[in-house]
Formats: structure tokens, C-alpha cells, sequence
């Protein structure tokens, strides 16, 4: 019969009264990469689906560039919503000027949300944008979802572009489904999406 | 079971002033680099400039859109000998002026690097965001930043995050 169960380290002989054994605790991370998608061809959209809901907020972050002969605008939507279901607003800068830009309500996507990239008028400078999408209580059913972004490219030649972007779903639904593409043309091969989970 | 990202691969909070700081050997196993930084410099009249891989050729572009309370505006500088990570104004003494740089794809050696910088100092010139190419294929293995005059005030502090591939 069992009536003491005591931790003793094997190699020192040395008893603790905790089962971390001298160990340090180990905290779990809040920031949880959930899928990455890099494009081996051209491809018109690319969704990120079946989203657990198990995550406070999530994050897109992107490199991306399109076989537009000049630009493209990326736009959003969620849970294959076509619908007017969103509006978005942007602040943007080219270089000469900023200005700032919004759709009307209930449009179909979320216009300009991830910016404009660069298309295959830069194809010599391996030049892809950037961009960081927030997406806020994207579980919650008690609020629309809002987006958050930041994203820009500059090239050697022709215009360059910065936006601040925003974005809302107006629904409640919790987001299981994240679908980005273009305005016109495609992604091009090396574009790369990841999307990460935030705990809250 | 998801990966865990943002790791923190260093973190600098400055005892003395000092002319620079400098991030090296940076692991190539992330996808994307963010710096964080909180600082003041010595002088008043100093600028928040960067360079990676020590590289002081003339290879930086920058476009940035920015706000100073009465305006905005929107301006390009192409072929640099650095980045500037805070456009509206100077870095101030005691504006603790604050940037994050988001470093996409930095161990990629078929594309030139983009960074993607947000800067604020709320007590002083305005907020901006930049976006920075860095026209090189080469992998970012270390990354810089120091004021154009004078040194970063001691307190000033540099994070560095290594974001999960």
C-alpha cells in the first residue's frame, strides 16, 4: 500500500516538492501560427478556412504580388458572404499625396482592405508588398467583426502606395472563413499568407 | 497542435546612452522580424535611421504617409544610404517616441526585403507609416538603428520577435 509519493530527480538524488522538479513552469504562448500558405502558381484567391474559434483575435500577415501589368487592390470577405454585408475605409499616401477613401455601405466585399500590390511591371526587383491584417473578436457573436490593416510597396519606378485600411462585416456570425483576392488578375506564384491565432 | 510564434529573440533597454543599436546573427529560422522600440535620443535635432546588414549603400526606398495634428501628407525618397523609422519629426529628448518594423520575409534570398514601419510620438510631431524596401535578395542577418546626430538617451529600449515560419 501507497501512503507517500515523493519527486526525486534521478541523477542528483534531490527531492522537490513540486513536480516541476527544479524545472522551469511552462507558459503556453498567446501567439499561435495556425496555417501559412505560399503560392506555387498563380492563383485567384486564397481563403483560409475551417477557423477554430478558440482564439481571441486573429492575424493575416501577407507578401503579395499579382500578374497585373500595374497594380492590383486586395479585397476581403468572410464565411463565402457575397452579399452587401461590408463597408471599409482606408487612409493612403503615393508618395505626392495623402488621401483617404471609403466604400458605401453593405458593399459586397471589403474594397482595398489589404491595399494595392504590385503587379509584373516590377518583376526584375522581387518586389512583393507587405501587409498585417488584425481581425477583432472575430468569434464573438454579439458584435460585427472589424478589420484592421497596414500595408505598402515601393518601387523603383512608377507609383508607390501606403494604406492604413479598415474594414467591418456587418453580421455577427462568428468568422470561419477568411477569403482574400483582387480586384482584377491573380496572386502570382510566391505570394505568401500565414495566419496566426492571438489567446485572449 | 499550432505552432507557437512571436518568440523573443532579444531585448535591449539601454543603461548609458548609446550611438546605436545593433541586433546580429539574427536567426534565419522565422518568417517575419517585428522591432519594437520605445526611445529618446541626446539632442533634439536627431533623426530615428536604420540599416540592415550594415549595408550603407544607397538601397533604400521609402514611401510614408503621415499625420502632424494639422496635416497630412505623402512622400517618396528612393536610393538612400538608410531607412528613416520616424518621419514627422525628430526623435526629441523626452518624447519617448515609439516605432514597431515589420520585416517580411527577411531570410528570403529571390526577393528584395520589405519592411513595414508605424512610428508616434505623442507628445511631439505626429504618427506615420512607412513602407521600406530594402532593394537586396540578400537574407537579413542583423539590423541596426541610430540617430542621425547624437546617441539614444539611456532607458531607450529595442525588442526584437521572430515571427513563426
Amino acid at each position: 500500500m501507497i501512503t507517500k509519493m515523493s519527486v526525486s530527480s534521478m541523477n542528483s538524488k534531490t527531492w522537490y516538492r513540486s513536480m516541476l522538479a527544479g524545472n522551469e513552469a511552462y507558459s503556453p504562448g498567446a501567439y499561435d501560427l495556425i496555417s501559412t500558405t505560399i503560392l506555387g502558381s498563380t492563383t485567384a484567391s486564397v481563403t483560409f478556412s475551417s477557423i477554430a474559434s478558440t482564439y481571441k483575435h486573429l492575424q493575416i500577415r501577407a507578401t503579395m504580388k499579382s500578374n497585373s501589368s500595374d497594380y492590383s487592390r486586395v479585397y476581403a470577405q468572410v464565411n463565402d458572404v457575397t452579399s452587401g454585408s461590408y463597408t471599409a475605409h482606408n487612409l493612403r499616401g503615393n508618395g505626392s499625396s495623402a488621401t483617404s477613401n471609403s466604400t458605401t455601405t453593405s458593399a459586397t466585399q471589403m474594397i482595398d482592405i489589404g491595399g494595392f500590390i504590385p503587379g509584373t511591371f516590377y518583376e526584375g526587383e522581387g518586389q512583393f508588398s507587405g501587409m498585417v491584417m488584425d481581425i477583432l473578436d472575430y468569434s464573438n457573436t454579439s458584435k460585427n467583426t472589424t478589420f484592421r490593416s497596414l500595408s505598402g510597396y515601393i518601387p523603383s519606378s512608377y507609383v508607390p502606395y501606403m494604406f492604413l485600411s479598415s474594414g467591418v462585416y456587418l453580421d455577427t456570425p462568428a468568422i470561419s472563413s477568411i477569403t482574400l483576392f483582387l480586384n482584377a488578375n491573380s496572386f502570382v506564384s510566391g505570394s505568401r499568407f500565414s495566419l496566426y491565432g492571438i489567446k485572449g | 497542435m499550432p505552432t507557437q510564434t512571436y518568440i523573443p529573440l532579444a531585448n535591449v533597454t539601454l543603461g548609458s546612452t548609446s550611438a546605436s543599436v545593433t541586433f546580429s546573427s539574427i536567426s534565419q529560422s522565422y518568417r517575419d522580424l517585428v522591432l519594437v522600440a520605445q526611445l529618446n535620443a541626446t539632442v533634439t535635432t536627431s533623426y530615428l535611421q536604420s540599416r540592415v546588414n550594415n549595408d550603407t549603400g544607397s538601397k533604400y526606398n521609402e514611401i510614408v504617409a503621415l499625420g502632424t495634428g494639422s496635416s497630412v501628407g505623402s512622400y517618396s525618397y528612393s536610393n538612400q544610404t538608410a531607412m528613416y523609422f520616424y518621419y514627422p519629426g525628430y526623435i526629441g529628448t523626452a518624447n519617448n517616441t515609439f516605432v514597431v518594423a515589420n520585416y517580411f520575409d527577411y531570410s528570403a534570398t529571390d526577393k528584395h526585403k520589405t519592411i513595414i514601419t508605424r512610428g508616434n510620438a505623442a507628445t511631439a510631431s505626429g504618427v506615420d507609416m512607412v513602407a521600406h524596401r530594402w532593394a537586396s535578395t540578400s537574407a537579413i542577418t542583423s539590423l541596426s538603428l541610430f540617430p542621425d546626430s547624437g546617441s539614444f538617451a539611456a532607458g531607450s529600449t529595442f525588442a526584437l520577435y521572430g515571427i513563426a515560419a
